[in-house]
């Protein structure tokens, strides 16, 4: 087991500086620099500025400095706000973003894995259909378009909720948690339903049955571990998924947080905090897969042992 | 020739042959009992067909502008209403359908291109070869693409072209394990060592054997991942990142919709329901597809992006 | 023995309903158990065994399955008319249940221990302690040693035989009344076959519960029951005590059965008359390694013989003996290390091309499973005209068809069946399409892995005639492969036996039939002549 995480995490190490690397010469390689949307600047101005940025550098030794900030956790300044450093506007942007990803990732797993359980115990029936047809309906709604229906229906009709902002008003949190969980929440109910319809078909299920244990007793002693695990392997997506989707629902709630920074970033072409946000966001997510690769394999004593 | 060869010949024309019924005319008896399927399946031909017909059918020229009118709700003359400029919501939608659909088959095309190459030349060759193709994909798949193709729109441009390729480049690798693993399993079966035995050439394995057997995954997984790419495609275009004006796409009239909603709903709500309605006939289908194609399996999760 | 049955079951009647479609899985079935009795269930697949079992504790599949009709009166009530709740209490506690496959029935996220221990936990006051030194007690008994620290562990750390095993401790940790064993050994191999029945019938001795053994397997049955009930298509077509049914069976199905399975020595008429015969093939050092998670693996081992035209030869062995890697080596499947195989005094191993092709035309194979050997995609013409067509055998598509329809009628097979799809047929009729595949390119030796394992007894002795008919008509020489000691008997004029990838022992069948060499030769044999 513990040779097994210690390989997951070196494999991790190239990829991780293949996300450093193929960032940097990507934002390298755009076409105009950072310094070209203010056409009156100066000659003189743009060279200063250039110096200050280590712009004239050559981009290996560019390159090289870089890794050596990123080591330091420093993600150099920003290109938008001069005096203020890339990595204190994520340290700013980032636990708000956290505390969203963590209230989405509460809605989908809660209502997703109930959800899932109650499909697949009567397949076929009401109690199937319902929760499926939600299911469905939460899969064709992205969160740029449930987000604004939200907003219309309980903040703007209804007036029940606070349409933006992230602490300021009490219930404020609520709408962006639920747009950006909802989409998760309906693969998980998928997930979980078709997991568990696959394990209740097998042939220890029917053993566990005529020892005599009722139908919950079935379900969570026997089949629940078997068929989450289609959802734990869907969970390191998903968190690449909720991260992504962080932008939009940021956006629409104008939630002051790393996916609305990288948005103003990108429409400014901020390059330093671009390259910033994606790598942190980018190691985050290779991170994350590689604890549940640990955990799938946790779960399940036939690949615990024989790796 | 030998004289009960002969015979045979000649019983030839006497005997009547019994139909038979392949799997595909079982799955397609099977698909046409799911009306949601089936729902989705006709939604998805009359989609295609406005789209290609659009620019001898949409009621409005795409720039027409009534700037007198401006914003206005349903009406005779415009159906579902004009935009703030006054021009006429329906027409947009065609035409952002077109870009929307474009994106989705485009994407889908080159991910169903370069996934199922890769996975069965992986798959059949196995050994050394696999071992290294699927390194490769491993590590692809380990990176956050999502980012990258974001990264990818902001640092070289809005450029259609890149759009698609970028996004189809992402959905590869599923199409490449899929494909792998379905020809891993054919390879064990027995109905391949019997064609080695009987002396056909792996080309003519893959083409004869393996591939019509993995037809009906890669229909699946294809069906699944158009709406995940136009879901994708619409992301882009809602943050401003993918398709720009004056082209536009349902995701760009979902956002632009956004902005306005409280004063003009319906400029969100028709966009969105285009989008919807497509997502849902496109994940039945896929959904439908499933089942019929494998009778084992009771309607599985699935269209599950990643 | 005329005591009050602990069991009595009339008129069972269970219907299922398959995509609209209603059929009747278990028609009038009754029958009585006494305490102590043993009761053995027979019948092929289809015929009802296993559904009226699963039907008496509710454990059919709902809502395809409905029970129409009928009564199982234990203990004074009657288990079709108890509620889900009621039947619980009785589930686990007073009649339990062994499944046939030890690998699939276990949960593999479970301890074992803690499987065994379950049911006791569940239907008494025990406290995890007790139920545990009951549960190490038991699993001691049933002959796993070391029980306390194999109590931890998980089931695929244990092999087919010993899960059985723990199965059987902990179907009888709550002392039950009534065993009901479903196909117990049919997963497991030969040797292990007959612990595990021996197993059972000690247990049962020992602690009086009535056993029902449900078996496809008449030698099984034979060896353990009282009694027994024949089942035919859901109807329990004869019902008595064993040992007079096996000698006078009553019923046509009942004598079909018995005679499906040759016990004989191989038929006069195909026997191999090896007048100046010439060897076709000759192995010779044949040596197969496979890396099994990066340790190698010798799965045969020094491996020789040879066959002559017009002789089968049958190889023996149970599984993982090496028997199927050897027959992939013969044919190229799988590499060699070391040794080489000749056809006719050809070296196979360097063939390319246009010479590998001819290989492939005198050599052909007959598959285990009739339906993985047919591609699902294809028709059984093409499915038979493609080596016809790869080799040439005949020109322009109607003589093609004209010889699909001859090898069709040759296998009796109806040509007009010919566009038709595998999963259209029985097993049975696959294993024919598959056979007239393997000789439409007009082989010379045909090698034959397990041919009839996965068919109906009744289908198998079928299967097995039309082999010996073909090989003679044709001239043919064959590799017949199966674990089954007395198809081999019937099949083949010489017979090899393997053990852990070596070949133990070979000469003429009926003269190691008589006097076996090898301790494990046998002990093979001697299982067989008990099911006899």
């Amino acid at each position: 087991m513990s040779k097994l995480v210690l390989a997951r995490i070196l494999q991790g190490i190239p990829v991780l500086l293949i996300v450093v690397t193929a960032t940097f010469f990507l934002v390298r390689a755009a076409p105009g620099g950072p310094f070209d949307a203010e056409r009156s600047l100066p000659a003189e101005v743009v060279k200063n500025l250039e110096k200050r940025y280590n712009l004239d550098a050559p981009v290996l030794h560019q390159y090289v400095d870089y890794l050596g900030n990123l080591v330091r956790g420093d993600f150099g300044p920003s290109f938008r706000y001069p005096n203020r450093s890339v990595t204190e506007l994520i340290r700013t942007g980032m636990p708000i973003t956290f505390e969203l990803a963590f209230y989405a990732i509460v809605v989908a797993v809660v209502v997703g894995v109930m959800s899932g359980l109650i499909a697949a115990v009567r397949p076929n029936s009401l109690q199937d259909y319902l929760p499926m047809s939600l299911a469905m309906t939460g899969i064709c709604l992205p969160a740029f378009l449930l987000g604004p229906i939200l907003v219309l229906i309980f903040g703007i009709w209804l007036e029940w909720l606070p349409v933006s902002g992230w602490g300021y008003s009490p219930g404020d949190k609520i709408l962006p948690s639920v747009t950006l969980g909802s989409a998760y929440a309906a693969y998980i109910a998928r997930l979980t339903r078709a997991g568990m319809l696959e394990v209740l078909s097998q042939d220890f299920i029917r053993t566990a049955r005529a020892k005599g244990l009722s139908m919950p007793g079935v379900v969570f002693r026997h089949a629940l571990r078997g068929g989450l695990a289609p959802v734990v392997a869907f969970s390191g997506p998903a968190v690449a998924g909720l991260l992504t989707g962080s932008f939009v629902v940021e956006t629409i709630f104008q939630i002051p947080g790393l996916g609305r920074f990288y948005v103003q970033a990108a429409f400014n072409r901020d390059y330093t905090m671009i390259m910033g946000t994606t790598i942190l966001l980018s190691c985050l997510i290779v991170i994350l897969n590689i604890v549940v690769d640990i955990l799938a394999v946790w779960m399940n004593p036939r690949l615990r042992k024989v790796r | 020739m030998p004289e009960n060869m002969i015979d045979s010949l000649k019983s030839l024309e006497q005997i009547e042959f019994e139909e038979g019924r392949s799997l595909w005319n079982d799955a397609w008896v099977r698909l046409k009992r799911n009306r949601l399927a089936m729902f989705g399946l006709w939604v998805m031909l009359f989609l295609v067909s406005i789209s290609l017909l659009t620019p001898w059918f949409a009621p409005y020229g795409y720039e027409i502008q009534d700037l007198e009118l401006g914003a206005s709700g349903p009406s005779l003359a415009h159906w579902l209403g004009t935009d703030t400029l006054g021009r006429d919501l329906l027409t947009r939608l065609m035409y952002g359908g077109r870009v929307s659909l474009l994106v989705g088959f485009a994407a889908t095309a080159v991910s169903l291109a370069v996934g199922v190459i890769w996975g069965i030349v992986a798959g059949y060759m196995g050994g050394s070869v696999d071992a290294v193709m699927m390194r490769i994909v491993d590590i692809l798949y380990a990176l956050p693409f999502m980012i990258f193709v974001i990264l990818l729109m902001v640092v070289f441009g809005q450029s259609f072209l890149l759009l698609f390729l970028a996004i189809g480049l992402v959905e590869w690798l599923t199409m490449a394990r899929i494909v792998r693993g379905q020809v891993q399993a054919l390879r064990r079966q027995e109905f391949v060592s019997a064609a080695i035995v009987t002396g056909l050439s792996s080309a003519q394995i893959m083409r004869r054997h393996i591939l019509p057997n993995i037809m009906g995954p890669v229909i699946v997984y294809v069906t699944l991942t158009i709406p995940a790419v136009m879901l994708f495609e619409a992301f882009l275009s809602f943050l401003g990142l993918g398709v720009q004006p004056p082209q536009s796409s349902w995701g760009v009239l979902i956002a632009t919709g956004v902005e306005t909603m409280e004063e003009y709903p319906w400029l969100l709500i028709f966009p969105g329901l285009a989008l919807s309605i497509t997502l849902f006939a496109l994940n039945f289908l896929g959904d439908g597809l499933r089942d019929a194609l494998d009778p084992r399996s009771a309607s599985g999760a699935g269209g599950v992006h990643e | 023995m005329s005591s009050q049955p602990i069991l009595s079951v009339r008129n069972l009647t269970v219907v299922f309903t398959i995509r609209g479609q209603k059929f009747t899985a278990v028609d009038k079935l009754s029958f009585d158990i006494e305490r102590g009795e043993t009761l053995g269930i027979v019948g092929e697949s289809g015929s009802g065994k296993s559904v009226s079992c699963n039907a008496l504790l509710g454990l059919l599949p709902r809502p395809q399955a409905e029970i129409t009709g009928g009564e199982a009166w234990f203990e004074g009530s009657d288990l079709l008319e108890l509620s889900e709740k009621a039947l619980r209490k009785i589930r686990g506690k007073r009649i339990s249940m062994v499944f046939q496959d030890p690998m699939t029935s276990m949960n593999p996220y479970i301890r074992i221990g803690d499987q065994v221990m379950e049911p006791l936990l569940l239907h008494s006051r025990s406290t995890a302690a007790e139920a545990k030194e009951r549960a190490i007690e038991l699993l001691d008994q049933v002959g796993i040693h070391d029980a306390a620290r194999r109590f931890d562990q998980y089931p695929h750390e244990f092999s087919g035989g010993m899960r059985q095993r723990a199965m059987i401790a902990m179907a009888l940790i709550t002392a039950p009344d009534i065993l009901i064993a479903d196909e117990p050994t049919s997963a497991l191999d030969v040797t292990v076959q007959s612990q595990i029945l021996e197993l059972l019938k000690t247990m049962q001795e020992q602690r009086g519960v009535s056993l029902v053994l449900v078996s496809h397997d008449l030698g099984v049955v034979r060896r353990v029951t009282d009694k027994l009930v024949v089942m035919d298509r859901g109807v329990s077509v004869e019902r008595g005590r064993t040992h007079q049914v096996f000698t006078t069976p009553a019923h046509s199905y009942t004598q079909k059965l018995l005679d499906a399975i040759p016990h004989t020595a191989k038929p006069e008429t195909y026997r191999f008359v090896p007048k100046d015969a010439p060897v076709y093939l000759r192995a010779k050092g044949i040596r197969v390694t496979f890396s099994i998670k990066h340790r190698p693996f010798t799965a045969v081992d020094d491996v020789s013989f040879q066959v002559r035209k017009g002789e089968v030869l049958g190889i023996v062995g149970e599984s993982g003996s090496g028997k199927t890697t050897l027959s992939q080596a013969v044919l190229r499947l799988v590499s060699m290390e070391a040794g080489e195989v000749l056809l006719e005094d050809i070296g196979i191993q360097k063939l390319r091309g246009a010479a590998l092709k001819r290989y492939r035309k005198q050599v052909q194979m007959v598959f285990q499973d009739p339906y993985a050997s047919l591609n699902p995609r294809m028709t059984v013409h093409d499915i038979i005209a493609e080596p016809i067509r790869l080799h040439q055998l005949a020109e322009g598509g109607r003589a093609v068809t004209a010889k699909v329809i001859r090898l069709m009628q040759d296998v009796g097979l109806s040509p007009a069946w010919a566009n038709k799809y595998p999963h259209e047929f029985s097993g049975g009729q696959c294993q024919r399409v598959a056979i007239a595949r393997a000789i439409a390119v007009e082989p010379i030796l045909l090698i034959a892995d397990e041919p009839v394992s996965a068919l109906d007894v009744t289908i198998q002795a079928q299967v097995l005639n039309l082999l010996l008919e073909l090989i003679r008509r044709k001239g043919l020489s064959m590799i017949f492969i199966s674990h089954d000691l007395a198809v081999v008997r019937y099949m083949a004029d010489r017979v090899a036996v393997m053990k852990d990838g070596r070949m133990i022992e070979s000469g003429e069948t009926e003269t190691v039939y008589a006097s076996p060499k090898e301790r494990y030769t046998r002990e093979l044999i001697s299982l067989e002549k008990i099911s006899e």
